[in-house]
């Protein structure tokens, strides 16, 4: 059970793109940053949805996407520690 | 002693990405970690033989790949579909390395312990 970490959009870095090539399908995956913009796109709600997915919620409050990314599970600081304990190991792409 | 894994993503000479990750394989490997490396995307381009870096002021760290099998580092894996995408063969990367499946990197990525990735 890996958590991997992806904080880039993937219009701007293939991060989120490679990691998908290699993902168990237990593993999580955390958005933190601009990779949490990809869900607004109908391409990336559809490629994500077989994986647990969390996003950072500062970094999706700071953007103001909380209404719009709202169908997802959003997570703080603590959680996020908590997550990277919970997993065998953290992949930061 | 800890089984590090140090993933290539990024292509040479455009960003420092690629020398960095060489040169924290070979420290890790001479402070007797157990190092190995995966190439995938623009990452294998770093592998490409016959590059001269030189050309635009860049440093020759691609002849440093050479020197792994004296540290050690003998887990090389490259990503198949990479080289497809690529169309690249193994005539041109200049390391003897294994081209293999994705779901064989990603298990390779759950039994080390720590994967970083460049």
């Amino acid at each position: 059970m890996i958590l991997h970490h992806i904080q880039s959009s993937p219009m701007q870095s293939s991060a989120l793109k490679t990691c998908l090539r290699y993902i168990d399908p237990s593993d999580t995956i955390l958005l933190s940053g601009n990779a949490v913009n990809c869900l607004l796109t109908q391409e990336w709600q559809q490629r994500l949805s077989p994986y647990k997915l969390m996003l950072l919620a500062d970094d999706v409050i700071a953007r103001g996407l909380q209404a719009r990314l709202s169908a997802y599970k959003h997570i703080d600081y603590s959680d996020f520690v908590e997550q990277t304990l919970t997993h065998k190991k953290v992949i930061s792409w | 002693m800890k089984k590090l894994c140090i993933v290539f993503r990024q292509g040479p000479h455009g960003t420092a990405q690629g020398r960095e990750a060489l040169d924290l394989a070979l420290l890790s490997a001479s402070f007797e970690q157990e190092v190995s490396l995966v190439f995938t995307d623009e990452g294998l381009l770093n592998l490409l033989n016959h590059q001269s870096p030189e050309t635009i002021g860049a440093k020759d760290y691609i002849a440093t790949f050479g020197a792994l099998p004296l540290y050690d580092v003998d887990t090389i894996l490259v990503c198949k579909d990479s080289m497809k995408e690529l169309s690249l063969v193994e005539d041109d990367l200049k390391l003897a390395a294994e081209v293999c499946e994705p779901r064989m990197i990603a298990s390779h990525f759950s039994q080390v312990d720590e994967v970083l990735v460049f």
